[in-house]
């Protein structure tokens, strides 16, 4: 018997006291579950019909003006710290309804951009060097699950997830000079496993391909980073067209944003089609981030 | 007709293994739970698929990692864990000396933390780890070598020769 089995002991210990839902419950969260993607899948074919006839229309669509570029500039003494709740985007900024909001602020944390490009640098041996922010701010936007569930309470499907970082002024370049150094190193890359795909087997080898379709939509400098995860292999077996990954990374002065809208948010498919988010979408939320993030900038724009 | 039995023994039998497995993961015990759950409402969504793998502990096991390490786990799992157990922990925090082990192998690389968990934690053999993490065999003992190197004290383990042998 091994003598590290001291953890598993310790560990089954102190975990006895966990209270676990019934069986019976998770099979019935598994239901709702179901019958919530089938109404939602309803749903997205009715708010698709409805974009297109206001498109048809010829109805204007209410859009933040996008903030002038401008260069990068030293902290002004007394200059803004914290970053305040303002400076993040709002459910009203969202074409999306949300309804839930949840984050947190944090000192001292790195810049993080995508961790799975991340992990690809550091296999390639050109691991990011992104600079640490003195603050930042966090949340996650979440609709909340329909009535059946609300009543206990639970459920909630997160929509985006935004992070502001306040950084040197010095590195504000560096944030996307490492972003470009990942993304050239990077352009395709096979690994085992990051990604999950429903009744895929758990040992299933995935080709990552990143690019940036579009950049310079917003603040002083800004890329959007498109990610798309297939399974290698026999295509028989590919399942399912899984949906790509967009990430949103925007700099307005000494701070930076990174933007991730939840996976099958976005319009944008494998194939290029599904529902949800457009770019046209994604540029416009990107401009009203960055014209959020100008009143609290150093100095602010 | 699904087989709820057998689903139900499965959940029973295997859930505090796979709970423990993920804590060691990600260092958060409502987190884990959270995954951990998951994964089991997703094992009964396709269990007439799952319930006739090898092991379907393992497909459960690698979606619940997956879930919590993946890159929507710091504020979505956090969201999530909120909203089903609110600010409170549905237990009480595991002890020092845990806490203690779980904090030197969060400062571990994912794939040594993953290695050791599978291997100490679960008693997997060595070759099973590989097979497991997609990592040849000598990948995976020198994952276990540098893990227990560094957990040295903390594990109270001596030497490496069992890992290197395995």
């Amino acid at each position: 018997m091994r003598d590290d089995l001291t953890l598993a002991e310790q560990l089954h210990r102190d975990l006895l006291a966990v209270r676990w839902p019934e069986p019976a419950e998770i099979r019935a969260r598994a239901r709702r579950r179901s019958r919530r993607t089938v109404i939602a899948a309803a749903a997205a074919v009715l708010v698709v019909a409805s974009a297109s006839a206001v498109v048809a229309g010829g109805v204007a669509t209410h859009r933040p003006p996008s903030v002038a570029a401008t260069s990068a500039v030293g902290p002004t003494p007394g200059g803004r710290a914290e970053i305040p709740w303002e400076a993040l985007l709002s459910q009203r900024d969202l074409p999306t309804a949300t309804d839930v909001r949840l984050g947190e602020a944090g000192l001292s944390l790195p810049v993080r951009v995508d961790r799975v490009l991340e992990r690809c640098g550091d296999e390639r041996l050109v691991s990011a060097r992104l600079p640490v922010s003195r603050y930042s701010r966090s949340q996650t936007l979440l609709r909340s699950a329909g009535t059946s569930t609300a009543a206990d309470g639970r459920g909630g499907t997160p929509v985006l997830s935004q992070d502001v970082y306040r950084i040197d002024p010095a590195q504000g370049s560096q944030v996307f000079g490492e972003l470009d150094r990942l993304l050239n190193a990077c352009a395709e890359w096979h690994a085992p496993g990051l990604a999950l795909v429903a009744g895929e087997s758990p040992t299933a080898r995935y080709v990552h391909r990143w690019e940036t379709p579009v950049s310079g939509f917003a603040g002083d400098r800004s890329v959007l980073v498109r990610h798309v995860t297939l399974r290698s292999g026999d295509p028989v077996h590919a399942g399912p067209v899984p949906p790509v990954e967009v990430t949103l990374v925007i700099r307005v002065r000494d701070l930076v944003t990174v933007i991730v809208p939840a996976r099958g948010a976005i319009a944008d498919r494998v194939d290029g089609t599904g529902p949800g988010l457009t770019y046209a979408d994604l540029t416009a939320l990107g401009r009203a981030a960055a014209q959020r993030m100008c009143a609290a900038a150093n100095p602010p724009c | 007709m699904p087989d709820v039995d057998g689903f139900d023994e499965f959940y029973r039998g295997s859930r505090q293994r796979l709970l423990g497995f993920v804590y060691v993961l990600t260092g958060n015990l409502a987190e884990a739970q959270d995954a951990v759950q998951e994964a089991y409402i997703r094992a009964w969504q396709r269990w007439s698929t799952v319930s006739r793998y090898d092991d379907p502990e393992a497909w459960v096991r690698v979606v619940a990692s997956r879930i919590a390490v993946s890159r929507w786990r710091s504020l979505r799992s956090r969201a999530r864990a909120y909203l089903r157990h609110g600010v409170q922990e549905t237990a009480p925090p595991p002890n020092t000396d845990t806490v203690e082990v779980v904090a030197a192998l969060r400062r571990l690389p994912e794939e040594q933390r993953i290695a050791l968990a599978l291997y100490y934690l679960l008693g997997m053999p060595v070759a099973e780890v590989a097979r497991e993490t997609a990592a040849p065999v000598g990948t995976v003992k020198a994952r276990l070598s540098r893990g227990r190197a560094a957990l040295a004290g903390l594990l109270a383990v001596s030497d490496l020769e069992e890992a290197a042998d395995a």
